[in-house]
């Protein structure tokens, strides 16, 4: 059973986690479908001699291993968070549709030409996909404010409701584009965390990181909000302003992973779930928690998808589903 | 001359899309009394409360905590002086018993909101007034109604409050539990506390609270000791016919019971 959380408490767990979430970060960028001549890489970083190997290491590898790591544990706490606001352990961005409204803006971007536009280190991914999911969690926000309150049900309707408008509108976008674009579109579907070099990772982090920073400074909050809404206010809690904070948060963070690697469902599902089990209900520990195995574990299957088919690549997308679906399934049936 | 440590006077509600309201309710309580919210279902009296515990802002009046406008003070320093317990206090989260009650410290504590020693103790301290020291490992979801009523009693405490607000704190409780539930408030209130509590219990009110505010339909009936509350008269008024009304046999206070008798009638409005 979890004990009171003291900062001695905090910190173990956290190194516990961190520890794990390192291993895995380490060891990723070496294992891959082709195979690293280490001591060219570390003499190629280290002297400067150009090899290929270096190059795939530093271009190829690490930015992918670094992406995977950030978007897995973006998914995460975005999950753990929204999964107390909307007091509905099932909820998360891909389940609830934010995900999907951010697919729609960033299929906009991708494949209709008056869209697609550069503005410094950003493209117009990023603004629609922004603009997708803010509308989508704009929408859950105003459901959640109904003076009656709403039920868990009303929220995962809701979800399938912006899923199948979403769908609708990425048809609509698919059957008007030009069919050359559409297996691009289809491999951005389907989440995928391949990118080159470090430019699509730093023009992330303007939305990624004030997004992460806005929901982890209400972890406290958010235990008091697991109470209600009344019972959070008794305790002085601000509660209309971390709900904000929180949906907006979540909304520029899920944006921010959505826009460069698809959206990837059930990460924010399984992970605050696992994290829960495994170290209790304090989000002061489940939401950096969630990020350090979020991370991880998102590197993790990004593993397996660019192994498993080798010479060829499998989207993580894929991967982060079929591990989902049944647990989904299970806390489903378990709240039976 | 005991001190008004929350003032409520004149307050309107009126929910959206909703016409019922509440009207010019004045409320106070003092340091060391119980005060009782007493009257029929939809009558107002959580309403009142949550106004009380500035859960829900009035559409006029004013409210005084401590001396202060409520609403020129923060929600911490509010919390800091002022307790409230909502009805029905639940969770879909499995935290446990221990760390519920330590949450009842957030408004005291800043950064991230850690335990030091002294916070810790007072944990205890709460956990063994409301008799729940056994429960404290236990997850607080799998408890009884009652239990569940004792831990959150325990957790407000945490906040070491002056003034207590309860919405019908004692409802799923055994006779026994909520009998030494009103005992752990006698004792609060004589170390100087103010208690508002809603109940439907007439008997516990009479017996534990220093004053009754009866209401009905949105507004205050009648205020003052049980003794000129609890008669037949007053309580027909406001709750209609089937309560009759005794002397209790060993104390000085009076005593409902349902009348055995077929209802008279339906109830006048007058």
């Amino acid at each position: 059973m979890t004990k009171i959380l003291t900062p001695q408490r905090f910190w173990a767990i956290m190194a516990a986690y961190g520890i794990g979430a390192a291993v895995i970060f380490i060891t990723a960028p070496f294992v891959g479908g082709e195979h690293l001549n280490m001591g060219q890489v570390l003499n190629s970083l280290v002297h400067g001699t150009p090899s290929v190997d270096a190059d795939i290491f530093l271009y190829h590898r690490l930015p992918r291993v670094l992406l995977g790591f950030f978007v897995g544990g973006t998914l995460g706490v975005v999950g753990a968070a929204l999964q107390v606001v909307l007091k509905n352990v099932l909820a998360e961005p891909y389940i609830l549709g934010i995900a999907g409204g951010g697919a729609v803006g960033a299929v906009a971007a991708i494949s209709i030409p008056g869209l697609f536009f550069h503005f410094g280190p950003f493209t117009s991914i990023q603004f629609l996909s922004l603009a997708g999911c803010l509308f989508c969690i704009g929408g859950l926000y105003w459901l959640a404010q109904r003076p009656s309150g709403i039920s868990m049900n009303t929220i995962l309707l809701a979800g399938v409701t912006f899923n199948i408008l979403c769908s609708a509108a990425i048809l609509l976008i698919r059957y008007l584009v030009n069919p050359h674009q559409l297996v691009a579109m289809d491999r951005w579907m389907m989440g995928g965390l391949d990118v080159v070099g470090y430019g699509d990772l730093i023009s992330l982090l303007p939305f990624l990181i004030p997004g992460l920073v806005m929901v982890f400074i209400q972890a406290n909050s958010l235990n008091q909000l697991a109470f209600g809404e009344d019972m959070a206010h008794g305790r002085g809690v601000d509660v209309r302003n971390v709900q904000r904070m929180v949906f907006l948060g979540t909304g520029l963070a899920t944006a921010a992973a959505v826009s460069l690697a698809g959206p990837i469902g059930f990460v924010g599902l399984v992970i605050p779930h696992a994290v829960r089990r495994l170290s209790g209900y304090d989000h002061r520990v489940v939401l950096p928690a969630s990020f350090l195995l979020g991370g991880g574990v998102l590197t993790l299957c990004d593993l397996v998808a660019r192994t498993a088919v080798h010479p060829t690549e499998m989207p993580v997308g894929i991967i982060t589903a079929m591990i989902g679906g049944p647990v989904f399934l299970k806390i489903l049936l378990a709240r039976k | 001359m005991a001190q008004d440590l929350l003032k409520l006077s004149k307050v309107t509600f009126r929910y959206p899309d909703n016409p019922w309201k509440l009207d010019q309710c004045s409320l106070s309580l003092k340091a060391g009394e119980i005060k009782a919210i007493i009257g029929p279902n939809g009558s107002g009296k959580s309403t009142l409360l949550k106004l009380a515990a500035h859960v829900i802002k009035p559409g006029s009046g004013t409210i005084f905590l401590d001396g202060r406008e409520i609403t020129t003070i923060s929600n911490r320093q509010r919390a800091r002086v002022l307790g409230y317990l909502p009805q029905h206090v639940q969770t879909h989260l499995d935290y446990t018993v221990g760390e519920v009650v330590s949450m009842g410290r957030f408004a005291r504590l800043r950064g991230a909101g850690f335990l030091d020693a002294g916070d810790l103790a007072i944990v205890e301290k709460c956990l063994e007034q409301t008799r729940t020291s056994h429960l404290k490992d236990r997850s607080f979801s799998n408890l009884s109604g009652g239990e569940r009523q004792r831990v959150v009693l325990a957790s407000v405490l945490a906040q070491e409050p002056r003034v207590l607000l309860l919405d019908e704190p004692t409802s799923a409780m055994d006779m026994h539990h909520e009998v030494s539930f009103f005992h752990l408030l006698t004792g609060l209130v004589r170390e100087g506390m103010a208690v508002g509590v809603v109940t439907h219990d007439l008997n516990i009110a009479s017996v534990f609270a220093h004053a009754l505010t009866l209401m009905h339909d949105g507004v205050i009936v009648e205020e003052g000791p049980p003794k000129q509350i609890i008669t037949a008269k007053v309580l027909r008024e406001a709750y209609g016919p089937g309560i009759e009304v005794v002397e209790h046999p060993t104390m000085d206070t009076p005593m409902v019971f349902p009348s055995p008798k077929e209802s008279m009638g339906s109830r006048e409005n007058s």
